[in-house]
C-alpha cells in the first residue's frame, strides 16, 4: 500500500519561507534514544514523522545554535543512479559573531557526529541526522572586511537519508540553566 | 504537578515543546503534564497520588514477611 496523497494549496493559509532563529544540535554518542521513522507508515504524515523522543545519557543536552533572521534553511534532494537512490539532507546556517564558543565550534564540528534539529517559522521541526549514516558539518568563519561585512561562522551540514529531513513532534531536552539566546 | 515527577532529566527539566516552546515541566500544572504523558513524553512518571488517580485499581502487592524460625531451621 503506498502513502500517496493530493497534494494541493490549502486556500487562507500562510505559506511562510524560513527558519526560526534557534536550532538546536547535539552529538550523537550522547543521546540514548533516538526517534526513528516508522517501519510500516499509514498515512503520508507517518512516512516523514520521527516516532518516540529524544532521550539523552545522564547531564547530556541539546545545546542552541543562534542564526540571524534570514540566513538559514534546511534542503534537500534526492541522490544516485536510478534504483540506488537515497537521499541528501542539506542545513545552512549562520551564527553572527566569532567569540570562543563560535570558534570552538568551527574547531569540533568535524570531529563529533551530531544530530541538528530546526524549526520552520511554522513551528515543524525538522531532524537532520539519524542513525543509519554520519553527519558532515563544514564550518567556515570570517570577520568580514568591509563596515557593512558579514562577521560570523556559517555551518553547511550534510547528511544522507532516505527522505527529507524528517519531522519531530517530542521534546528538545536543554540545559537545566537558561541560556540567553542572543550572541 | 502534584500527580506527577520528572523521569531521566535533571530539575527543572527544561525542555522545547512543539506548540508549547521552552517550558520547565517541573513548573507546570497537571492538566499539561497528564496530557504530556498521554502523549508519551518520557520524561514524566507517575507519582503515588497520580498513580491512586489513573489506576485506581491497583492495589499494593502484599508481601508476607518470613517466618524467621523457618529460616533457622534451614
Amino acid at each position: 500500500m503506498s502513502n500517496f496523497a493530493n497534494i494541493l494549496k490549502t486556500e487562507g493559509v500562510n505559506n511562510t519561507p524560513g527558519l526560526k532563529e534557534i536550532g538546536y544540535f547535539a552529538l550523537k554518542s550522547e543521546i540514548e534514544t533516538f526517534p526513528v521513522l516508522p517501519d510500516s507508515p499509514g498515512t503520508p504524515a507517518e512516512e516523514v514523522t520521527l516516532s518516540g523522543t529524544f532521550v539523552m545519557t545522564a547531564e547530556k543536552y541539546f545545546k542552541k545554535l543562534f542564526s540571524t533572521e534570514g540566513n538559514a534553511k534546511v534542503e534537500g534532494e534526492s541522490q544516485g543512479e536510478m534504483d540506488n537512490e537515497t537521499y541528501l539532507q542539506k542545513a545552512h546556517w549562520v551564527h553572527p559573531g566569532t567569540k570562543a564558543e563560535a570558534l570552538a565550534y568551527c574547531k569540533l564540528a568535524k570531529l563529533y557526529d551530531c544530530v541538528f534539529i530546526f524549526v520552520e517559522r511554522d513551528g515543524e521541526r525538522r531532524v537532520v541526522g539519524n542513525t543509519s549514516w554520519r553527519t558532515k558539518v563544514k564550518a567556515a568563519d570570517s570577520t568580514g572586511d568591509e563596515n557593512t561585512s558579514k562577521k560570523g561562522i556559517t555551518i553547511e551540514v550534510e547528511t544522507t537519508d532516505v527522505g527529507p529531513a524528517p519531522l519531530y513532534n517530542g521534546a528538545i531536552p536543554l540545559d537545566p540553566t537558561p541560556v540567553p539566546a542572543i550572541s | 504537578m502534584k500527580l506527577f515527577r520528572l523521569k531521566g532529566i535533571q530539575s527543572p527539566g527544561r525542555v522545547d515543546l512543539k506548540g508549547h516552546g521552552e517550558i520547565a515541566l517541573e513548573t507546570i500544572s497537571d492538566k499539561l503534564a497528564e496530557k504530556l504523558w498521554k502523549e508519551g513524553i518520557p520524561y514524566l512518571e507517575l507519582t503515588d497520588k497520580g498513580r491512586k488517580k489513573f489506576y485506581p485499581e491497583q492495589k499494593p502487592i502484599k508481601v508476607n514477611k518470613i517466618d524467621k524460625s523457618e529460616k533457622k531451621k534451614k
